[in-house]
């Protein structure tokens, strides 16, 4: 940040553009997250005030009978707790298929290499709701209906973490691989000892983003699972739109108690994630 | 089969590797709890206010009928898609996921017909083991709703009317008598003039919201004459109906006569998007809705203004069939199981007895599917107390048993063109004669379809 | 032991190894291609068989009929439609929401005090799940009670109005997916060298002209990713139409997925339903070719 030309008024003027230009950030963000704040509000709203006209944003008054009605009506805390089970095991699986498929594809050279690459990208485009009631059928066979195997039995793999992890090792410097080979070093090693540590944070990335993915998947969880107890958050939040008259408030709140602790997670472990992305994303 | 091994053997290698299997567990299923009680899986879709009264009264059958049996039923809330998972269970021959007992609409009656666990609660009557509920208590409209070819199918449970809502406050506001609330479409229409409100082009107040669906239409054609089929085969309860009668019978013709005049007023919300709340919030006058929607707009308009139900206006003062049955009842499963098949049937005939039926229906608006219930002073004093209760109970029992929604297993499929056609008509940008064709071929055109694939 | 089997059984070493090592690979691969083969290519292949048949309602076949199927759907005009929606659909919310999320990404590229407060405003939405934000919109787009058109003071009605019912569904997934987007191309942009922004900077390029003619075709890789990963997801969205509008008013939400699932699942029509899965696969198809002719041209790796 050494300037050449760095008069006094001149830093002044930055400071004063860049405190702006905060202000200016900060207030997209806000914008950015009114949904957020607008369910907040309403969730703390007595119904009649949300059914009043003009609509309006800050209650008058604040009541909790909102919440209390979720928390009554539905199990959210284990709904909760399945969609993390389903997310977090299934993603944690993806990573481990995704980057053994990735090594495969980026340091082997193999009879059917490109089209066994085809054939995985093929499933990009092949949509896992098509496959919806045979893949019942199977699930269905197996006696994993009402099971977490059932729930994340279809998402253990997925083409795109395969191609964002070739896409890093591809930029993996070859002679690191071929120095380790003179060393004596198996294919399984370098995999596990030196190419996974190195590439840490790809794999933070697919483990983001397939549980992302995963959390967020609505129909097949819906499909394969008919016992409350085994609803994810994603189904159970839809349950609480009564057909005979909508309630808002409540739906407000639970979709607030669902969003909560993702949140904070988000917040939490806003530097890992982050980090993971910047060395993660395709090198520019 | 080598298909299932290579998958089977691929997931045994997943989870060694995630040491998930601990997650993996399942609830066990078998028919007897820890108690010794014979366990019943039983689906419902009901919600809210309803859902409550739901479990209540599952709760009251475990404590008592229940208990004396040896049952226990554990009831599960299913959202409003029961129908949808057991078509899926059917397709995989998923026995073991059925539940025992189901709570499902009529318009799933004759796809449930279809699955091999069904068991039908006429066979149960004729095999005469354990009867509690007599067949002839039952309510001969909630009967005629739930039979195919004269047997009874499933058990009716909790059953509504059509009725129009109407803001009596509004009608004194502009010269319209409250207690006399329109008896035809035509009469329905003038009313509509009156209660419209306008700020320059911007309509501020409507006369009338009703989005015409196939609910609302099977009434109106339903109700034409002494009754009317909505399609052939007795609009499919003496067989699959394969197409649709009111295009030739001209009773579609006739409705949309009328329907025109509503239209015509400019006056008439043909979308409905939040109709519960914007009739307690004033914006329209007038509402067509089911009676099971009573308690909601109670507790919604609160005493905010007055209001009152009256029955659905009629297409031509001379009809007399009245309206249909609409509502849900409960499938049987046979699960393989013959302790649960018994305990089925003892739950299910509880909740059609005239005391589960007492409980629920005052706590919900449902109307009664037992006659006996009529007789119990509990019932008698909550009729007195709610007069748009009444309403709908009688125009129940005033209504020829042989209107009915149709048994059209694509019923979701004719809704949408029904909805789509009148919303185009109501919107003013259709015609009545394209829109009567419409409905008509495409209804048929799907009706042939499904025939051709499953007759 | 080593040394030893090196001078006695030389070429038998050799040729096992030779052996595993060709073997090697495909071990790699198995886990990935065994569900793969399971739970998409057999199921998808079951429906392409199925989808030349007459199938009951029960998902039974019931006798050939060729291209029927096809061509009943394809001459079906809810389906067209449909098929349209869904290319309004990504067309609205794909491109857009990486746009958004690109100019904010070049906001927050600056670090400053509050640069971490206003980054995670930005990427929050990643947050929040589909169903939460279908519901949290639900009411904020409902025409009489819902802020939006108070806000604007427009009278949209939001959802039941078949010429904007698509875009409300679109702006839906924009906002979930800036994001997500955010992040990715955030980290895109930090990871160019300072050197050359300044370089840039003397140049006196304004914020436009930076982005666009030297920052984009830097982070071409990203932006390339970030294409392919919305248009494989919005081709085949049917989460929110479930949801909210069940494809009305008058089919304008349907999508092409929405429209297989309501066939197979609402009416047991698995004819319309394995037809209109085939021809989703197909067009989804045309398009992921079409961007990757963009990779070819557009993207640079260094």
């Amino acid at each position: 940040m050494t300037n050449a030309y760095n008069p006094k008024h001149y830093k002044r003027i930055k400071t004063a553009k860049s405190v702006a230009f905060q202000i200016f950030a900060l207030l997209v963000g806000l914008i950015i997250v009114f949904p957020i704040i607008y369910a907040l509000c309403i969730s703390f709203m007595p119904s009649d005030q949300i059914l009043s006209m003009p609509p309006r944003l800050i209650p008058e008054t604040i009541t909790l009978e909102h919440y209390k009605k979720a928390l009554e009506s539905t199990m959210l805390g284990r709904y909760m707790l399945n969609s993390l089970i389903l997310a977090g095991v299934s993603s944690v699986i993806r990573v481990i298929t995704a980057s053994m498929a990735a090594f495969a594809f980026s340091f082997f050279e193999f009879r059917g290499k490109s089209f066994l690459f085809a054939f995985v990208m093929g499933t990009i485009m092949i949509p896992g709701d098509v496959v919806l009631i045979t893949n019942y059928q199977t699930v269905a066979n197996l006696g994993l209906v009402n099971t977490y195997l059932g729930m994340m039995i279809v998402f253990m793999v997925s083409a795109m973490n395969i191609f964002i992890m070739r896409q890093n090792f591809l930029t993996f410097s070859k002679d690191v691989k071929e120095a380790s080979e003179v060393d004596g070093c198996s294919n399984f090693r370098f995999f596990a000892t030196i190419l996974l540590p190195l590439n840490k944070p790809v794999l933070t990335t697919v483990f983001i983003s397939a549980f992302i993915s995963t959390w967020n998947t609505y129909l097949w969880p819906m499909l394969v699972t008919n016992d409350d107890a085994m609803r994810t958050v994603q189904v159970g939040v839809t349950m609480l739109n009564f057909p005979e008259g909508t309630v808002y408030g409540p739906i407000m709140a639970a979709s607030i108690l669902v969003l909560l602790p993702v949140a904070v997670m988000f917040i939490i472990f806003r530097r890992q994630i982050v980090g993971g992305l910047m060395g993660g994303a395709v090198k520019g | 089969m080598k298909m299932k091994k290579v998958i089977s053997l691929g997931l045994a290698a997943a989870m060694t590797v995630s040491l998930l299997t601990a997650c993996g567990q399942t609830t066990e299923e078998s028919s007897t709890s820890s108690d010794g009680n014979v366990q019943i899986e039983y689906w419902h879709t009901m919600s809210g206010v309803n859902g409550e009264a739901m479990e209540a009264v599952v709760n009251t059958f475990n404590e008592t009928v229940g208990a004396e049996n040896g049952i226990t039923v554990k009831s599960v809330y299913q959202g409003d898609d029961v129908s949808e998972k057991l078509k899926t269970l059917a397709q995989a021959n998923d026995t073991k996921n059925f539940p025992n007992v189901a709570q499902i609409v009529g318009a799933g009656v004759p796809s449930a017909l279809d699955y091999e666990q069904l068991i039908k609660v006429e066979d149960m009557y004729e095999k005469g083991e354990n009867i509690t509920v007599a067949k002839e208590d039952l309510d001969e409209h909630s009967v005629r709703a739930f039979s195919y070819q004269d047997e009874l199918i499933c058990m009716p449970f909790n059953v509504s009317s059509i009725l129009l809502y109407y803001n009596k406050d509004m009608f004194e506001e502009v010269g319209l008598d409250p207690e006399n609330p329109p008896q035809t479409i035509a009469e329905m229409a003038e009313a509509c003039e009156k209660l419209l409100v306008k700020d320059g082009d911007t309509v501020t107040r409507y006369g009338l919201n009703v989005a015409v669906r196939r609910y609302q239409l099977a009434n109106w054609i339903g109700g034409q004459g002494e009754y009317n089929f909505f399609g052939n085969n007795e609009g499919g309860r003496a067989g699959m109906m394969t197409e649709v009668t009111f295009g030739e019978d001209g009773s579609l013709d006739k409705f949309l006569t009328e329907w025109q005049k509503v239209v015509d007023t400019g006056a008439y919300k043909e979308v409905e998007d939040n109709i519960n709340e914007e009739f307690s919030m004033g914006l329209f006058g007038m509402a067509i809705m089911s009676s099971a929607r009573i308690g909601t707009i109670d507790s919604l308009v609160g005493d905010k203004f007055e209001w009152a139900t009256a029955p659905l206006p009629k297409v031509d003062a001379a009809d007399t069939g009245g309206t249909a049955v609409g509502g849900s009842c409960l499938a049987m499963f046979d699960k393989g199981d013959e302790a649960q098949v018994d305990a089925s049937w003892i739950f299910t005939q509880y909740l059609a007895s005239p005391e589960a039926q007492i409980a629920f229906d005052t706590a919900t608006g449902y109307l009664p599917v037992n006659t006996k219930v009529y007789d119990e002073a509990d019932m008698q004093t909550y009729m007195e107390e709610n007069p748009n209760y009444t309403v709908a109970v009688d125009q129940m029992r005033n209504s020829n048993v042989n209107v009915q929604e149709p048994f059209d297993i694509i019923n979701w499929e004719l809704d949408e063109i029904i909805k789509n056609n009148m919303a185009e008509f109501g919107a003013g940008n259709q015609d009545k004669d394209t829109t009567c064709t419409n409905i008509v071929e495409q209804c048929n055109e799907k009706l042939a379809e499904y025939a051709r694939a499953n007759g | 032991m080593e040394k030893q089997a090196s001078f006695t059984g030389r070429g038998r070493v050799k040729k096992k190894k030779r052996l595993s090592k060709r073997i090697e690979p495909f071990l790699y691969l198995a886990p990935a291609l065994i569900f793969f083969v399971g739970f998409t290519y057999y199921p998808f292949a079951k429906t392409v068989f199925s989808s030349f048949f007459l199938v009951n309602s029960m998902g039974e076949i019931r006798e050939f009929v060729g291209l029927e199927n096809f061509i009943s759907v394809l001459t079906n005009p809810a389906f067209l439609q449909s098929i349209k929606n869904t290319l309004i659909y990504v067309v609205m919310s794909s491109p857009i929401a990486i746009f958004i999320a690109l100019l904010l990404a070049m906001i927050a590229n600056r670090k400053t005090k509050l640069s971490p407060v206003y980054e995670m405003l930005y990427a929050i939405t990643m947050a929040v799940s589909m169903s939460v934000a279908a519901m949290i919109f639900q009411l904020m787009y409902n025409p009489t009670i819902g802020i939006l058109n108070y806000i604007f003071n427009t009278h949209f009605n939001w959802l039941n109005d078949k010429k904007i019912a698509m875009i409300a569904l679109s702006l839906i997934a924009v906002w979930l997916n800036i994001g997500y987007n955010f992040l990715f191309l955030l980290s895109a942009v930090r990871g160019i060298s300072s050197d050359l922004l300044e370089s840039a900077d003397i140049d006196g390029a304004n914020f436009f002209q930076r982005t666009f003619k030297i920052i984009v075709p830097i982070i071409s890789p990203t932006v390339f990713y970030l294409i392919c990963n919305s248009l494989a997801k919005n081709m085949m969205m049917s989460g929110l139409v479930l949801i909210l509008t069940q494809g009305a008013p008058q089919g304008s939400t349907e999508t092409m997925i929405s429209f297989m699932y309501k066939q197979s699942v609402n009416n047991l029509n698995y004819n319309d339903g394995y037809a209109a899965a085939i021809i989703a696969f197909i067009i989804t198809s045309i398009a992921m070719a079409f961007s990757f002719s963009f990779e070819k041209k557009g993207v640079h790796y260094n």
